[in-house]
């Protein structure tokens, strides 16, 4: 179905795969970049995946900057103090290695620069940012899952309020994407099917929610057919560099979808579940989606069935009557998170992780003001969150 | 062609001084609305804009009374957060009732200055006063999912067109 008007974008090259790293010091001469801010946090340094990124840039690039104290939860004060050190240091550039906290922290340093801010509070909003000022931005990620170096969005904490801002622009969209399977071959099963559920969720919301168009629907359908084929055996054999790109792609695809089409109610609740309780966000995502595909079905039957065909292949498309298909959808992935959970412990209801009951009512409060809601195709009400928080207690 | 603009900037000042009747009688009549107004800070303004040239709508809650100011006035405040539609044609979209407050976030057809969760309720305060503005068929094809009604549409309807 055609919307009668959308947009889209997606300005970010991607460089996938063998010796990708290797490309970063071209890719920022093309900018005319010299000197890079290197961004992490302290686990990827003392693991020593900063120093794989350091090794492959060589001597092509000063890689003397590197600032690792990015905590799990970015902070406007972390952002603002990294734009000092990026200017007292002279930097022309930024790269940032790490997951989810670590890209968004580098996008609030990346605003502050282009629009020459002192403070990321003046930037907060949707749509408002002008072009500004040129700072090449370098994403390598080091999970397959947040997709968030392909987005438009970033969420930053203002620990001042003790509140998680949302910035909206196509400013944040880094200039480029590395997908090297050097940065995700070590994450353990129970992180790799995490955060894999959480670009299942990144594809399957943006295929079915309000805001879909069929160019975000092409991204989530070639995402959600890397994820069918590659997403268990990632889990099964951390090691097989084939799974591991191709959920690496998976999770940049699902980004782009999903930032030009939003996500909708999993995430919703799945934020507010994050900030109340510190569930972790994949574990969240891979809890709820069942429970929200359930909800959403009077709206979304025919999607759910198409998602089947994606996910699971035709065979077990073609076994069940058109009618059914979107419940066996459900079901299926319901098969698949028990199997994660066999296999490495993936949580499948919210008390095995760090959910609380009294949580709940808290949450339902959070989800109902985050904008993932709007797009939702079914209406959600705090009562209607509380109803499916207690299904997936 | 520059008439026709001027033209559609009458229909939406007509069409936000409406609105901002309807908030106020919404803010009176209705304890959710009241409810969500609570999460500003009093005095402060919310504000929506249509770009380039207005016309815009601001207001304000304190206590029990909802302070609404169009015009001059409404561009002259500082808004707490502002909602501004990107141009004329897009925000009579919303106006007219072509499409839904979501429909039109759905295609981008404004910004947002200031906190954006905070603007989810703004959103569903306006869902509440279309919902009492409009008649059943059209609240329905606007709203993804319709709020429940504290008072009946006529005496909704009397006291926007009283102002009392």
């Amino acid at each position: 179905m055609i919307p009668k008007y959308y947009e889209f974008l997606n300005s970010v090259k991607i460089l996938s795969g063998d010796k990708a790293l290797e490309n970063i010091p071209y890719e920022l001469k093309q900018f005319n970049a010299s000197k890079p801010i290197i961004l992490s946090d302290a686990m990827l340094q003392k693991i020593g995946t900063v120093d794989i990124v350091i090794k492959a840039i060589g001597d092509q690039l000063d890689t003397s900057t590197v600032f690792v104290d990015i905590p799990p939860d970015s902070s406007y004060k972390v952002v603002n103090a990294i734009r000092e050190v990026y200017t007292q240091n002279n930097c022309d550039s930024i790269i940032a290695i790490g997951g989810g906290s670590v890209i968004d922290t580098a996008k609030g340093v990346r605003m502050l620069i282009s629009q020459q801010a002192e403070d990321i509070k003046q930037l907060e909003g949707s749509e408002i940012l002008k072009k500004g000022i040129k700072a090449p931005f370098v994403v390598v990620p080091t999970t397959s899952g947040t997709g968030s170096e392909a987005t438009l969005v970033a969420v930053i904490s203002n620990p001042d309020e003790g509140t998680k801002k949302e910035f909206v622009s196509y400013e944040l969209l880094p200039d480029a994407a590395v997908l090297d399977v050097r940065m995700t071959e070590t994450l353990p099963p129970k992180i790799t099917a995490s955060t894999g559920m959480d670009a299942l969720c990144h594809a399957l919301e943006a295929y079915t929610c309000l805001q879909k168009n069929p160019v975000s629907d092409a991204y989530a359908i070639s995402a959600m057919r890397l994820i069918g084929e590659y997403l268990e055996k990632a889990v099964d054999k951390p090691k097989d560099k084939k799974a591991r790109i191709a959920m690496a792609n998976a999770s940049l695809l699902a980004g782009i979808a999903f930032s030009n089409s939003m996500v909708g109610l999993v995430h919703a609740i799945g934020h507010a579940a994050g900030g109340v309780s510190h569930i972790p966000h994949g574990n969240a995502m891979a809890i709820l989606l069942p429970h929200v595909m359930e909800f959403n079905m009077p709206k979304c039957e025919k999607l759910y069935g198409d998602v089947l065909l994606y996910l699971f292949g035709p065979e077990v498309y073609a076994s069940a009557p058109a009618q059914e298909r979107g419940r066996l959808c459900v079901e299926k992935i319901r098969q698949m998170l028990h199997r994660f959970n066999e296999k490495c412990g993936l949580p499948t209801r919210l008390r095995d992780d760090k959910v609380k009951e009294i949580d709940l009512l808290p949450i339902a409060e959070k989800a109902i003001n985050d904008g993932a809601i709007v797009v939702n195709p079914v209406g959600a009400t705090k009562e209607d969150v509380l109803e499916i928080l207690k299904k997936a207690y | 062609m520059k008439d026709n603009k001027k033209f559609k900037r009458a229909i939406a000042r007509f069409v936000l001084f409406l609105l901002g009747r309807g908030l106020k009688t919404a803010y009176k009549l209705d304890n959710e609305v009241r409810e969500e107004f609570k999460a500003f800070p009093d005095n402060t303004f919310i504000r929506m804009n249509i770009a380039p040239y207005g016309p815009a709508l601001a207001f304000s809650a304190s206590g029990d009374r909802l302070c609404v100011y169009g015009g001059k006035k409404a561009k002259e405040v500082k808004p707490f957060i502002e909602i501004e539609f990107k141009n004329i044609d897009g925000a009579l979209q919303v106006l007219l009732a072509r499409i839904g407050i979501a429909e039109a976030y759905c295609q981008h057809r404004m910004l947002v200055y200031g906190d954006l969760y905070k603007t989810l309720g703004i959103i569903r305060i306006m869902n509440k006063v279309e919902n009492y503005l409009f008649p059943g068929f059209i609240a329905k094809k606007l709203l993804v999912k319709r709020p429940e009604k504290e008072v009946s549409s006529l005496r909704f309807y009397l006291k926007v067109l009283t102002n009392i």
